[in-house]
């Protein structure tokens, strides 16, 4: 663990984890030295107490013991909205979030009466709160704010869709449970 | 239904390289079309120095090209056969499914039976019946799956291409209707060990064995190893063709069923944040965001490390401490002790030197002190000087000098 110790980028690497950002290939050097020493790193930050946790996409962030509702119910939604239009409009949902440079007043979030209710109901109501809860989600690394009207989806995204499926296979377990009781 | 004279082949092709545009229009009217909406088509087609409409309508009933729905008086729909030659040159010819596949699997074994039988009872009339019934079989299953192979290619381009017209949810109901429907039960049916393979089997031996007993006749002999290049072919082409069409919808089928989940989940949750609220949502644990804090802390991560290291840190007993020069154990001179000892010992001629003898390991200190003890007779001795000169006595690291002291026993 020596070398880990002794690497000037650690401290950055660590601040960056600890303040919730997620690391992943977009992120150049600081994703190659945790890539290229991930268990040293997963052992020197469990030492410290944190849990430092391996996305299949190659995503790297630590894990937090106390939950943030707020931000958390924001992205969920946001990323609920867009999945949902995305499916509708046929295209490729995952190919066009991460290709496509979104532009801030063009996302649905704040345009059909069904979403606009749904965005406000986590504390989103216009523009501004939109481009707030982006700031956020760029300091966590979710997403890259290319101005202040243009967005493009990192990789971490990747999270929040799972939160798709992870509904779909609850709701599915559900059923199947019901099932068996009757 | 009217009779039309019969149509030669070159008026036939003639007439519907004229008005190819006009049938491939009507090609996805499977149910049939009204005659309102025909007659639409048959004025557009005909152009400004084409025939008239009514003209064209019956020039396509007269080359068998147009007939009535079945069941319908007020439908058309291209001719059976004309419609099966559109969906070859286009591509989009009628899928076979597993329950055809099986019924031709079935027809070869009875075909085996039939060669087998033929072969036993030496019967060249049942050999050539056989072959006259599993050669069309062979040829049709052959076709079948070449045109599945296409089909099955166009629907997968148009699917990929097609991402306007139809939303996610549509794609994946298509392509799992293609990939449950078509592909899995004929997988089942073509996998190794599987119906299909062991007909095929069964097939070339019976076929080996014919052309054993049949040797001698020329003409049957070369029927024999024609059928047995069409099962080698055929087999070749169907397994081929079954690979090519999994490689081609499988990866399809895979994304399409990933990102419906990933929609019908989107929506799923929305749904039920409308009606539950979050209270089936637990988005805030499942994503587990750390929370940022504020407050001192430790800069020096590498130290801080280092502290957190030690909380592994076991500790051992100490070594126990040792002289620096390494000696014996200081001893101490008890008074009763030296009494008992004294008492055993006396007359002594020179007290501090017995002392000194008696006691090497004692320090200089209690040495005089129990000299001191024994000038004060203070255990009923009498000490005496005697007549010799001044001695040196070495203790520890201490040299003293004094007159050697005698002791006489207690009066």
């Amino acid at each position: 663990m020596e070398h880990i110790l002794t690497n000037p980028k650690l401290p950055d690497i660590f601040r960056l984890l600890r303040e919730g950002r997620h690391l992943c290939l977009e992120d150049g050097q600081l994703y190659e030295i945790i890539e290229g020493n991930a268990s040293e790193f997963t052992a020197l930050f469990r030492s410290l107490g944190y849990v430092m946790e391996h996305h299949r996409k190659g995503i790297y962030y630590f894990r937090g013991d106390s939950p943030v509702p707020e931000i958390a119910r924001r992205l969920a939604v946001f990323t609920f909205i867009l999945v949902e239009h995305l499916g509708d409009t046929g295209q490729s949902v995952e190919e066009s979030v991460f290709t496509t440079t979104f532009s801030l007043e063009d996302l649905p979030h704040l345009q059909s009466e069904r979403y606009r209710e749904t965005m406000s109901e986590v504390g989103i109501g216009d523009a501004d709160s939109l481009l707030k809860m982006f700031r956020t989600a760029q300091r966590l690394g979710f997403v890259e704010l290319l101005t202040d009207d243009r967005v493009q989806m990192r990789r971490p995204l990747y999270r929040l869709l799972d939160l798709c499926t992870r509904v779909l296979t609850l709701d599915e377990e559900s059923n199947e449970d019901s099932e068996e009781t009757v | 239904m009217t009779r039309f004279m019969t149509v030669r082949p070159a008026k036939f092709f003639s007439f519907s390289a004229r008005h190819a545009d006009l049938l491939t229009d009507l090609f996805p009217f499977e149910k049939g079309i009204s005659e309102a909406d025909l007659f639409e088509k048959l004025e557009r087609n005909s152009g400004e120095d084409g025939p008239e409409p009514e003209h064209l309508f019956q020039q396509l009933r007269q080359h068998h090209c147009l007939e009535l729905a079945p069941g319908t008086d007020a439908l058309w729909q291209l001719t059976f056969p004309v419609r099966q030659l559109l969906a070859f040159l286009l591509r989009k010819q009628l899928l076979t499914g597993a329950a055809i596949i099986r019924a031709y699997v079935a027809k070869m074994e009875q075909a085996c039976a039939d060669l087998e039988h033929a072969a036993r009872e030496r019967d060249a009339e049942a050999l050539i019946r056989a072959l006259e019934e599993l050669q069309p079989t062979l040829e049709r299953l052959r076709n079948d799956s070449s045109n599945n192979r296409e089909r099955l290619t166009t629907e997968a381009i148009e699917l990929k291409s097609d991402t306007e017209q139809a939303g996610t949810r549509a794609r994946f109901t298509r392509i799992n209707h293609l990939w449950n429907r078509y592909l899995i039960p004929l997988r089942d049916i073509l996998d190794t060990d599987g119906a299909m393979d062991a007909c095929l089997d069964r097939l070339r031996q019976a076929i080996s064995n014919a052309r054993i007993v049949f040797v001698t006749q020329g003409s049957l002999d070369s029927a024999l190893i024609q059928t047995q290049r069409i099962l080698t072919h055929l087999r070749r082409s169907v397994f081929a063709d079954h690979e090519e069409c999994v490689r081609e919808i499988q990866p399809l089928y895979q994304q399409l069923r990933r990102e419906t989940r990933l929609v019908r989940g989107a929506a799923r949750a929305l749904e039920r944040l409308r009606s539950e609220g979050w209270q089936n949502l637990p988005v805030e644990t499942w994503l587990a965001l750390p929370r940022r804090t504020h407050g001192p802390r430790f800069t020096d991560i590498a130290l801080e490390g280092y502290l957190h290291g030690l909380r592994n840190y076991t500790p051992t007993r100490p070594a126990p401490l040792r002289d620096s020069h390494d000696d014996p154990p200081v001893v101490l001179i008890e008074p009763a002790a030296l009494q008992d000892l004294l008492d055993r010992q006396v007359p002594l001629q020179d007290v501090l030197a017995w002392l000194i003898d008696r006691y090497p390991t004692a320090a200089p200190a209690d040495i005089l002190r129990a000299y001191g003890w024994i000038i004060a007779g203070e255990f009923g001795h009498a000490p005496a000087p005697s007549e010799r000169p001044v001695q040196e006595y070495a203790v520890a690291d201490i040299e003293l000098r004094a007159k050697p002291l005698t002791l006489r026993q207690k009066s």
